[in-house]
């Protein structure tokens, strides 16, 4: 498959390079550096107390002495059994010129299909029409993706990347997305995986398809299934996911190298 | 996916698909056995689940060892798959055989739930609705095209074109037990 050399040849960091061929693999994944590579500013980054395991390594993505608050979503200790918020604040930073960054998870599937586009190719895959890839959005039972929200703190805001303009001084970014096809009842495959390169390193990848599973969980869905490149594996197993249970083998039909 | 006791003994065939050469999408593919081959031992095919008797079609999979599942899923399960395959014993009016695929409609499919009454295993009837169920989805331009095998059966998938592990890639399942939070 594709994969491997097409994200080697265009990842500019030394760091996670989340992306898959679209011909069938699921997701490749370097070993990462800590490289924010979002503006030289030193941020502030303040830790907050969370619950531990998996934000102990959400937060272990962060430099020490950054702030960030990471956010959870209203729950108590039975977080588990509380219903996911379709929508909500997964981290928020404010950056040295004052503005304030949210991520945004959303499971909504609201998702601009030029995003998206622009999207795929900072990860370096391979073009798909746009008229299959909204096709393949609406045709899949859950679309999650995380956006970029800047605040600016009053000021109006010139920079035009790709981003679209709300409330004057916000500015909202497509920077992550995961979606699954499912028969509704009983099974679901977690397909294209991707972060912006950008925001990889700092765990985003991971609350992603975390909090994906935790939605189909929610919504009953037994066998919640992927294909993954191997560099990979060892991520989805850190996620609760098992290569080859019972020596079941994942089939690709006349699979194309 | 799981297949459970089938015991592929295919019937001596000159059209079958071979493993080795990808058939272009927009030829048709020849099936091991023809559909009038089929008619004539009694077998009716068929692609929609309006004439499905679900009751019957979960005893079939309770045969093969599936855990039994409850009907009204099964119903909404079906009614969200893009492309089911199955073959009708027309003496009995009863599935003998089936294999459904979901997906995304445009890029990619997986296969699941492909039985054959043990009763009715060993003549060709899982070859021919996954020819068929492939023939459906590739028709489409559905490229990526996968399932979960159990190891006893990785043998009925390769002749029809199936490759485990591609270039490592490994099939996952979340386990919930691993992850005690949930």
């Amino acid at each position: 498959m594709q994969t491997h050399s097409a994200l080697l040849s265009t990842s500019q960091y030394p760091i996670f390079s989340f992306g898959c061929n679209c011909e069938g693999s699921n997701l490749s994944l370097f070993p990462c550096n800590l490289n924010f590579g979002v503006g030289r500013a030193r941020r502030n980054l303040k830790v907050c107390q969370t619950r531990a395991s998996f934000w102990e390594s959400i937060r272990s993505g962060f430099l020490k002495n950054n702030t960030t608050q990471v956010i959870e979503p209203p729950s108590t200790n039975q977080g588990e059994e509380e219903p996911l918020p379709e929508e909500f604040v997964l981290v928020e930073k404010t950056l040295a010129d004052g503005t304030i960054e949210q991520i945004i998870f959303s499971s909504g599937g609201d998702v601009d299909v030029y995003d998206l586009q622009a999207l795929c190719d900072k990860v370096g895959w391979p073009r798909r029409p746009l008229s299959k890839l909204s096709a393949a959005l609406k045709n899949s039972y859950m679309v999650a993706t995380l956006h970029s929200l800047r605040k600016s703190p009053g000021e109006d805001d010139e920079y035009t990347w790709r981003s679209y303009l709300t409330e004057g001084n916000e500015q909202k970014k497509l920077i992550g997305m995961a979606r699954a096809t499912s028969d509704h009842a009983f099974n679901a495959t977690i397909w294209d995986v991707l972060v912006d390169p950008s925001y990889q390193g700092q765990g985003l990848g991971k609350a992603l398809v975390e909090k994906t599973i935790r939605a189909l969980l929610q919504r009953d869905i037994g066998n919640i299934t992927l294909f993954a490149d191997s560099q990979v594996v060892e991520f989805y197993r850190n996620l609760g996911f098992e290569p080859d249970p019972e020596g079941i083998k994942g089939m690709f039909w006349h699979p194309r190298y | 996916m799981l297949l459970r006791g089938i015991v592929s003994a295919p019937l001596p065939s000159t059209l079958s698909l071979k493993a080795s050469a990808r058939p272009s999408q927009n030829a048709s593919l020849s099936f091991s056995i023809s559909d009038q081959e089929l008619e004539s031992r009694g077998f009716s095919l068929r692609r929609s689940i309006s004439d499905l008797n679900l009751d019957h079609l979960n005893s079939v999979f309770v045969a093969v060892g599936f855990p039994k599942r409850d009907t009204e899923k099964i119903r909404v399960a079906l009614e969200n798959t893009e492309s089911v395959q199955w073959v009708e014993y027309r003496k009995t009016q009863r599935p003998v055989a089936f294999a459904r695929a979901t997906g995304d409609g445009v890029f990619n499919a997986i296969i699941w739930d492909v039985v054959v009454d043990p009763s009715f295993q060993g003549i060709g009837l899982g070859k021919a609705v996954m020819e068929r169920l492939l023939e459906e989805l590739l028709g489409k331009g559905i490229t990526t095209i996968a399932l979960y095998s159990e190891p006893r059966v990785l043998g009925f998938y390769r002749p029809l074109g199936f490759v485990a592990d591609p270039d490592g890639i490994r099939g996952m399942v979340y386990s919930r037990k691993r992850n005690k939070k949930f």
